[in-house]
């Protein structure tokens, strides 16, 4: 079978840069592609399409949009597993963090499309934490799922939710902490260094 | 003697069976926790998705509050300890980034000043396992334990600079010092996916089925972890097993606070155990 | 004042050992320091070599018996380095010597206090904790010197201050000594060498692989130990859990090594080679029945011959080599096998498979105990601990005066380990020049016995040479049967005949039965004749009165399946032997005078340095250069990695050979003809116009960048080779610095059927030039094309740069090759990027090519002119692959830089100083020996046919008028190679070779043909 043809002049060399420059992805150009991150994945053991060493290499190629308009990027579970084991200290768990926030910053400008749920979660639980200091799980949940129109995972939950509620783990209220207008601050001047 | 204590969110509401375990334990050395004084969210793995600056600037606040009062401060999260840990990495190493975060928090950095450790660090590392021994009060005979760390406790290593990242040893040293039979337990050092749970929830199922599964392949009467997350995730699993494969799963999943309560005679060890999602009362017949 | 003409060698494995030869062959006295109790360091250890699969122990016997009894050579073993003061030319040195608690002046090696030593368990750690040892032990058992040693943390007496005592007891020698202590010695040097080695990585740090909690887990020098025939399993090849033969082996590479996150950066250069060298053992070891697989990111068998090695593996012997870093090996608890988890380069799957066995391909880090020597002595280290040296002084340390060799320079294999170790030896021999023959002394030798009109009296040594042969041929059997036969008064077995302790024994015997014939059956005289008639002269008896039986190579090797016909055939070859022993006749080689001048062929960097070298030893030298200009390939080098500038390094080594008063030039300048032999050869040059007379010949004829064929190279001159683009990046024009992209493909012309070496130093080329573009220009993307990276050593870190600065690699297979085109005016390269599976389209605004560096068309002549033979890639072939990679088989003749094989300018340059001090050792001596084994004329019987003059091509025989009219033969004796064509020529029966008789040749026939009969 004749495989694919990419023209590398339709791609954005600059992509490998621009990863190296976040922080982070400063050694993703250490890569020699052995393949010990994909060997020693966690996901990759359960979803095969999650291969880091293709990621890291699209990426080293300047395949930019394909890269990050990819649910694959948002799959990391933070194992560590090949942090530990690459001989090159790429630190793909950080590089993949990396990856993830110009997708986020190129989805504000509308330059890309994110279909996958996580930034949703993220940006869910973040917004907890700049409303009362600290997380608020129940809520952060119900949250998630409304807005992601997810009913039935919902649903699913409340077994769990009444097992918890019984256990008295569940807060039905925030608790915001004293500090919580220093928090906010710290956001402020974190959007304003970084654009958020 | 005292030690600073960051809990973490989940240790005031998921996980408040470790919360109480850990300071009961902990008092029971002789050591007092003393809860930082209104400390927020480490911004978990969500924060550093978003924006790094952000999950290192909410760490900073934290130890800043901390170096007020502590030179010492024990964090049971491992999620929570290694971001902390980060901000010493990364600030110590780039002093840019340092000035950048204080400014952010609006308060002096003094890294290096605060040791940030795990529970299971402290009890390992400085109290020793021979003191543990003399503590014991209840051996806990018959129990069949599979030690399971998880990622996060140990690894990346460079920065958790606690046991070994492929090959740790230190739950098992304390279980076998508790009397309980540590199994040899394949995965132990696996993912239990707990980051994707929310939003990816079929990917964490299936890691967490495969490490409970091999939990009672090898006959443990329950899991002992050192991870609020991986306790959560397996747990969660278990309640929803039947619904999503139609099969039972019930394996108990504690902390090795509680086990060590068990052991030590602690009173209160009823009450965490109620706490639970899966019963580990079971537990209980078995230890006798 | 004046200098000391004596160097201190401190570390004695096969760097320290070759310099220390060198430096006592040409009039240095040397100290040769060791910290374990034996000399040999890594080398012993080894099973087989690479790429000849030679046995290593077999090579290096010979030379450890060589240093062992050199009169110039003083071993100081199990002892430290403490203290130097002082500077070049005048050291004082203080050396710590380790108490041993048995007295080496009385100890004779026999082992009883080891047999009854009840301490057994101790780790041996020359086993690599493999097998263990008793707390008194020898390192090896071909180990010198051949004493005992008890390891103090061990023993019952000293460790814990216990009654046991039993080895004093049983010493019949008195030895032992409990009550030795450290003691400190001083010397005075004028020179050092530091030759200290390795250590291995520790392969525990990769946890991920198991070491240290998996059995069958090894590292590669546990499995050397495992195949080893001397080793603790005698050469069965078993794992370590059960004993089991393992069925399936699998070698991970570089463990511990390019890996910056947990080991070192650097490649270890030699692990590639050696695991391709043990799976082909292995594969021998168990045929047909074993699978061998090799884990390799990049294939590196750059040196010379390594290719064409990893090939037969592939091809041949049927190893696997798969393309992956293993991630991950898993012990099954039941069985002890492995499960190892990796994935494939284009695979969309991880895979999971399971062995028996699995060998970690350590890397090499710097002796343990190195920081502190080069403390002590204020050397400089590089960033990962070894010496450090630069690229024009490639053994020179910081400090004037000290010298470096082998691994503590740069990871490295054997023979450049061994070129080191002759280089160092020149550069110190260069310095030391006026202090030469001030502090040697001479080796005596007893009386000579006659033994004219003596009845032969015949001993007789049969060597098991471990389980070489003993394996094989029942020996003590052997030895029943020799003692049978006529005239053989005595005859033994030995576990290895070539040990030094066995060379006492047979002078011994000598004397106890007064034999006046020696015989030893045991390897190929190629490599032990000479030291066992060194042996026979000792013993009082002429040298030529022995005679050697190879029962290894022509017996036990190669009939391993047939013990008993083996055996039945050693008895054979040994009866020939004593035939022909006892005809044997005492023969007396003539002194020859010889001419202290040298001849350097070829005035390129490595025949400059020769030359140079040669002349500041103080010889005469001859530079002979074909073209007008001096410089060769080193010309068209314009800048390095390092940052050096060669071009001015060229003006200046230029103007030191032209101002040098020892070096005469002539350039435009061709060779006509060489005549005569080691220490008096005449060559003749530019058409008979001048003649040269000197005692030796270097030859550093260069080679040169192959031109291209392919990848429209020649049609369109946006297409260049690599020096070519060098040439534009000193100066870059528009064309370079606008470049939007480039392109790199490797190996071209290299690694291919018709020419299946690799090329050596083209990925380095490519990345210093990919580097340089960067640098002009980081917006120009820059793609190597490459099939395996071999950036060996330290070059490893720019290949990590190149990364770092975005240049990018892809990797091609032989059979896909990138595509080169041009189309309306625009050039594009088609290559299939392996890891995604698609093919890149790539319209760069240059192609760069790393062509192939090939040998030089006219090598032939001179191969023909000098006599000494080309390899089948057309590169001069040296006489030993490990052991001696600057000699040719003649004497008197040495090869140095590209002319060998392609190399770096630090080799080339090593290796050119190596050539000159294994010449200097030949130019010191006053006259030299010639063999006793030449021809000879029965004047009677001659006719003067004239038949033998044809026949001889060393042009050794002349034909002379006896009377008037009357022509007869004569043999010139020092051109005489005693190859014997003469004697076969000669109509009449005149002319015979000594030694090699009719009637000595006859015997042996008849004695072979007596068992044939007795058979039928």
């Amino acid at each position: 079978m004749e495989s694919k043809l990419i023209e590398v002049d339709k791609l954005d060399p600059n992509f490998k840069y621009e990863i190296a420059r976040q922080p982070g992805g400063e050694k993703i150009l250490q890569c020699f592609a052995c393949g010990t991150c994909s060997a020693s994945c966690s996901i990759r053991e359960i979803d095969e399409k999650f291969n880091p060493r293709r990621i890291i290499r699209m990426a080293v190629l300047g395949m930019k949009k394909e890269v990050l308009e990819s649910d694959l990027i948002w799959l990391c579970a933070d194992c560590h597993f090949c942090y530990e084991r690459c001989p090159q200290d790429v630190r793909f768990v950080e590089v993949i963090q990396a990856i993830r926030n110009i997708a986020i910053l190129q989805a504000k400008e509308g330059k890309i499309k994110i279909e996958s749920p996580n930034p949703l979660f993220a940006e869910v639980f973040v917004d907890s934490i700049r409303a009362h200091g600290r997380v608020w799980e129940t809520g952060l949940m119900g949250k998630f799922f409304l807005k992601r129109r997810d009913y039935s995972k919902m649903f699913s939950y409340a077994p769990l939710g009444i097992k918890m509620a019984k256990a008295g783990k569940l807060a039905f209220l925030p608790h915001g902490i004293k500090g919580r207008r220093k928090v906010k601050e710290i956001f402020k001047k974190v959007e304003k260094e970084e654009g958020l | 003697m005292s030690i600073g204590y960051y809990p973490g969110c989940s240790l005031h509401s998921s996980a408040k069976e470790y919360d109480l375990s850990t300071k009961a334990v902990f008092k029971s050395l002789g050591i007092d926790l003393k809860e930082l004084k209104d400390w927020n969210c480490c911004g978990a793995l969500e924060a550093s998705s978003l924006n790094p600056l952000l999950s290192l600037a909410l760490c900073a606040r934290n130890l800043a509050i901390a170096a007020k009062d502590y030179t010492e401060i024990v964090i049971p999260c491992p999620v929570c300890r290694v971001n902390m840990l980060r901000v010493e990495d990364e600030a110590g190493k780039h002093p840019q980034l340092k000035a950048k975060l204080e400014h952010i928090i609006g308060e002096k950095l003094q890294l290096g000043k605060v040791a940030i450790k795990h529970p299971l660090e402290i009890i390992i590392n400085d109290i020793g396992i021979d003191k543990i021994k003399e503590r014991v009060k209840k051996p806990l005979g018959n129990l069949k334990v599979a030690a399971y760390y998880g990622c996060l406790l140990i690894r990346p290593s460079r920065i958790t600079q606690f046991d070994d990242p492929e090959n740790p040893r230190s739950l098992s040293e304390l279980i076998t010092v508790l009397g309980a039979e540590d199994l040899n337990f394949p995965f132990k050092t696996k993912c239990c996916g707990g980051a994707l749970l929310m939003t990816n929830e079929d990917l964490t199922f299936e890691m967490t089925k495969n490490i409970l599964l091999s939990a009672k392949e090898i006959g443990a009467d329950c899991i002992v972890t050192a991870c609020n997350m991986c306790q959560m995730a397996l747990e969660t699993l278990c309640i929803k097993a039947g619904a999503k494969y139609n099969i039972k799963l019930d394996m108990p999943v504690i902390y090795f606070t509680e086990l060590m309560g068990l052991a030590f005679g602690i009173k209160d060890v009823k009450g965490w155990f109620k706490k639970h999602l899966v019963s580990p009362s079971l537990i209980y017949s078995k230890v006798g | 004042m004046s200098k000391t003409g004596a160097v201190l060698v401190v570390g004695a494995g096969i760097g320290g050992m070759q310099a220390a030869l060198d430096l006592a062959e040409s009039g240095f006295k040397v100290y040769l320091l060791e910290r374990q109790p034996s000399i040999g360091g890594r080398m012993p250890q080894l099973d087989k070599t690479f790429p000849t699969n030679d046995c290593a122990m077999c090579t290096l016997a010979p030379r450890l018996v060589d240093i062992g009894k050199h009169p110039n050579i003083k071993l100081i073993t199990y002892a430290e380095l403490e203290e130097v003061k002082g500077d070049v030319g005048n050291f004082d040195v203080k050396i710590k010597m380790l108490p041993r608690y048995v007295d080496i002046e009385k100890c004779v090696g026999c082992g009883a206090c080891n047999e009854k030593c009840p301490t057994k368990k101790v780790l041996d750690t020359f086993n690599e904790d493999v097998s263990t040892r008793k707390a008194i032990y020898a390192m090896y058992p071909q180990g010198i010197p051949l004493c005992y040693t008890i390891d103090k943390e061990n023993c019952t007496v000293l460790a814990k201050g216990k009654k046991c005592g039993v080895c004093k007891k049983v010493c019949a020698r008195d030895a032992i000594d409990f009550n030795q202590q450290e003691k400190i010695i001083e010397l005075k040097v004028g020179s050092i060498i530091l030759s200290p080695g390795y250590d291995k990585f520790d392969a525990k740090i990769r946890g991920e692989y198991g070491y240290g909690r998996y059995k069958n887990v090894v590292t590669s020098l546990q499995f050397e130990r495992i195949l080893s025939s001397s080793g603790p399993f005698r050469g069965h090849l078993q794992r370590l859990s059960d004993g089991e033969e393992p069925k399936r082996i699998a070698w991970i590479q570089c463990v511990g090594s390019r890996d910056p996150n947990k080991g070192n950066a650097y490649c270890s250069a030699v692990c590639c080679t050696y695991a391709v060298k043990q799976a082909i053992i292995a594969k021998e070891h168990i045929p047909g029945k074993l699978d061998a697989t090799i884990f390799y990111m990049d294939m590196r068998t750059f040196g010379k011959g390594f290719e064409e090695y990893y090939n037969r593996a592939k091809d041949v012997y049927g190893v696997r080599f798969i393309r992956t870093r293993v991630a991950e090996v898993k012990e099954i608890g039941e069985t002890k096998n492995l499960i190892l988890r990796y994935e494939i380069e284009d695979g969309n799957k991880v895979k999971e498979e399971e062995f028996d066995m699995v060998v970690l391909s350590v890397g090499l880090i710097p002796k343990g105990g190195t920081k502190e020597l080069a403390q002590r002595l204020g050397v400089g280290l590089n960033e990962y601990g070894f010496c450090q040296t630069s690229e024009f002084a490639p053994v020179r340390t910081n400090k004037p005066g000290i010298y470096v060799a082998g691994v503590f320079e740069a990871p490295k294999d054997i023979p450049e380990t061994v070129m080191q170790g002759s280089a160092a030896a020149g550069e110190a021999a260069s310095l030391l020049a006026e202090a030469r023959g001030t502090l040697v002394t001479h080796k005596e030798y007893p009386p000579e016995i006659d033994v004219t009109g003596q009845e032969p009296r015949i001993g007789v040594f049969v060597c098991h040479c471990g389980i070489n042969i003993a394996g094989v041929v029942d020996v003590p059997q052997v030895v029943e049967y020799v003692k049978t036969l006529p005239n053989v008064i005595h005859a033994e077995n030995n576990l290895y005949t070539c040990s030094q302790d066995t060379q006492k024994l047979i002078i011994e015997k000598i004397k106890e039965h007064n034999l006046n014939r020696v015989v030893v059956a045991s390897c190929t005289p190629k490599t032990h004749e000479p030291l066992f008639r060194d042996t026979t002269r000792l013993g009082g008896l002429n040298p030529y009165l022995f005679e050697m039986a190879n029962i290894r190579d022509q017996c036990s090797w190669v009939h391993q399946k047939m013990p008993e016909a083996a055996t039945q055939k050693a008895k054979d070859l040994i009866r020939m032997a004593v035939a022909k022993a006892r005809l044997l006749e005492p023969l007396y080689p003539k002194f020859l005078e010889i001419n202290h001048e040298a001849l350097v062929i070829g005035g390129g960097l490595a025949g400059m340095t020769t030359a140079l070298s040669l002349a500041d030893q103080g010889f005469e030298t001859h530079l002979v250069e074909k073209k007008s200009e001096l410089g060769g390939m080193f010309r068209k080098v314009k800048y390095l990695s390092e940052g050096d500038d060669p071009s001015k390094r060229l003006k200046e080594l230029i103007e030191k050979v032209k101002a040098h008063k020892n070096i005469h030039l002539y350039l435009g300048t061709t060779i006509d003809s060489v005549k005569g032999s080691v220490g008096n050869f005449t060559t003749t040059l530019n058409g008979g116009e001048k003649k040269i007379d000197h005692g030796v010949i270097i030859v550093a004829t260069g080679a040169s960048e192959l031109r291209p064929k392919e990848y429209l190279y020649g049609q369109d001159g946006r297409v260049m080779t690599q020096l070519e683009i060098e040439e534009h990046l000193v100066n870059p024009q528009s064309q370079i610095r606008n470049a939007k992209s480039i392109v790199m493909v490797q190996c071209v012309g290299s690694r291919e059927p018709d020419r299946p070496y690799c090329s050596r130093v083209c990925c380095q080329e490519a990345i210093k030039n990919a580097l340089k573009i960067k640098e002009i220009n980081p917006k120009t993307e820059v793609y190597i094309l490459y099939r395996d990276m071999r950036s060996y050593g330290f070059k490893e870190i720019y290949y990590q740069k190149a990364r770092e600065k975005g240049v990018i690699f892809i990797r091609y297979d032989e059979d896909n090759k990138p595509v080169v085109s041009a189309g309306d005016g625009r050039l594009a390269v088609q290559v299939r990027e392996p890891l995604l599976d698609v093919m890149l389209k790539i319209t760069p605004d240059l192609i760069v090519l790393s062509p192939a560096i090939v040998p030089n068309e006219d090598n032939v002549e001179l191969s023909k002119l000098l006599k000494v033979p080309l390899n089948q890639n057309g590169f001069f072939l040296e006489a030993h692959m490990k052991l001696r990679p600057v000699d040719f088989s003649t004497d008197g003749i040495f090869l140095a830089g590209l002319c060998h094989s392609p190399k770096s300018i630090e080799e080339s340059i090593a290796q050119a100083q190596a050539a000159s001090a294994r010449a200097g050792a030949i130019l010191s001596q006053s006259h030299l020996t010639a063999e006793g084994i030449i021809s000879c004329v029965n004047e009677a019987l001659c006719r003067g046919c004239g038949l033998c003059k044809e026949t001889c091509v060393f042009g050794a025989i002349e034909l002379i008028e006896r009377a008037p009219g009357v022509l007869i033969s004569n043999v010139k004796e020092g051109l005489c190679k005693g190859c014997g064509a003469c004697s076969v020529v000669c109509p009449t029966g005149a002319m015979s070779l000594r030694h090699y008789t009719d009637d000595e040749v006859l015997v042996m026939v008849e004695s072979a043909l007596k068992s044939a009969a007795a058979e039928i």
